[in-house]
């Protein structure tokens, strides 16, 4: 399989560089799956899943949020807000998050502007424990 | 003696200031360390915001807003005591705003926050003391309010003057226009999923906020590494000084204690000479 080379980054860090064979990437209008070759392209990004398949026999898994996706020169880019492996979610911070965020939404006290924030955190929370529970 | 009390205090007053410096040169190099890993780790990251969003951006449509404010972000440090690390960089956002028109200033670190409060300039936030624990959700959060005014048209340019780590030895501040970016010579022919104005959103938001963190990150790095050095410079005077005052202290001890044997050695002679003269006699 035809191979081309993948970054992914954060503000604070490089979180994968190096030849790749596929990539899953989730935009905000869902997976999208590159391969070598791939046309020029860009998207923004969701909260989901990254699966790098860097020919071992398992992807590497990890959770993405907000950011963009850019494919030029047969180079993809993966700007994301947070990217963290799947093998580096505590899922205990997560488990604490998304139940905080739970609250918050229960409560019905809170403004739109916090209920909007605890619903992305929410959202967030939940997408670490799916990464991390590998499903 | 007066003289020897003065230099004898002299010393232990050096004494005690290179205590000082040295343990501030101890922090900072152990502060560097960090700063400079996490300096590193951005550093990839602002080089492709600026190229691959940079691009984008100018694709989508970045034009210049005439008509709307400046902004600068102005890092500076928490404290002094970093050499010309302060002066620098204050220096060159202040002829940043000395030229051309309205402007309005972010200042981050207290040091900057001070200045432009002492020069009365306008700024609609300030954010001291957050350079060393600073996170990248953080850094977004930041970089919020400057966003909503630039899609409102109340902001034209967003620029940051920061200080680069060029080396270990050299710092050297810098102004950085964010915002509008350049043009590019030919707009390329790209897919934008789900459409241009989308992916312009999250390009924007991603750039601005990445480019503050990485900005601040390389600041904090250099201002370490500034403060690193003055306060070796300062420890290595202090050590020359008392060399100097350890050798005046030295010649001086030593010339009064000349002076009283030859005080002694006078005034035995003399009883000594009276003696032995009524010896003779």
């Amino acid at each position: 399989m035809n191979q081309f080379p993948l970054r992914v980054m954060t503000a604070g860090h490089t979180a994968f560089s190096g030849e790749v064979q596929q990539c899953i990437v989730c935009t905000q209008d869902g997976y999208v799956g590159i391969l070598a070759g791939h046309a020029p392209y860009a998207a923004p990004l969701g909260v989901g899943i990254l699966a790098v398949y860097d020919g071992s026999p398992l992807p590497r898994r990890a959770a993405i949020a907000q950011g963009y996706l850019e494919v030029r020169d047969g180079q993809v880019t993966v700007l994301a807000r947070t990217c963290e492996w799947a093998d580096e979610i505590d899922p205990a911070r997560a488990q604490r998050a998304r139940e905080q965020a739970q609250r918050v939404l229960a409560d019905g006290q809170a403004g739109r502007d916090v209920r909007c924030a605890a619903q992305r955190c929410l959202k967030k929370a939940e997408n670490r424990l799916r990464t991390a529970q590998g499903q | 003696m007066a003289n020897m009390k003065e230099i004898r205090r002299r010393i232990r007053s050096i004494e005690s200031t290179r205590q000082i410096t040295r343990a501030m040169e101890l922090i900072a190099s152990s502060r560097l360390r960090r700063a400079r890993t996490r300096a590193e780790q951005a550093r990839p990251c602002m080089d492709a915001l600026q190229q691959s969003a940079g691009r984008l951006l100018a694709a989508l449509g970045s034009a210049n807003r005439p008509g709307g404010k400046r902004l600068l972000w102005v890092i500076a440090g928490d404290r002094g005591l970093a050499g010309g690390y302060n002066a620098g960089v204050l220096r060159l956002a202040q002829a940043q705003l000395d030229d051309g028109g309205p402007a309005e200033v972010v200042p981050i670190g207290r040091k900057a926050q001070e200045y432009f409060a002492r020069h009365g300039v306008q700024s609609p936030a300030a954010y001291p003391g957050v350079a060393d624990r600073l996170t990248v959700g953080e850094a977004y959060a930041m970089a919020q309010p400057a966003l909503a005014g630039y899609r409102a048209g109340e902001i034209g340019e967003i620029s940051v003057c920061y200080t680069a780590l060029v080396s270990p030895l050299v710092q050297q501040p810098r102004i950085l226009r964010l915002l509008p970016t350049p043009q590019p010579s030919r707009p390329a022919d790209v897919q934008y999923d789900p459409s241009a104005e989308h992916v312009y959103e999250a390009v924007l938001e991603t750039y601005l906020g990445g480019m503050l963190y990485g900005a601040v990150v390389e600041s904090y790095a250099a201002e370490q590494s500034a403060r690193r050095l003055a306060m070796e410079t300062a420890s290595d005077n202090a050590g020359e000084l008392l060399e100097t005052l350890r050798l005046s202290y030295n010649r001086a001890r030593q010339s009064a204690i000349t002076q009283e044997i030859t005080e002694i050695s006078a005034g035995s002679g003399a009883v000594g000479g009276t003696k032995s003269r009524g010896f003779l006699q």
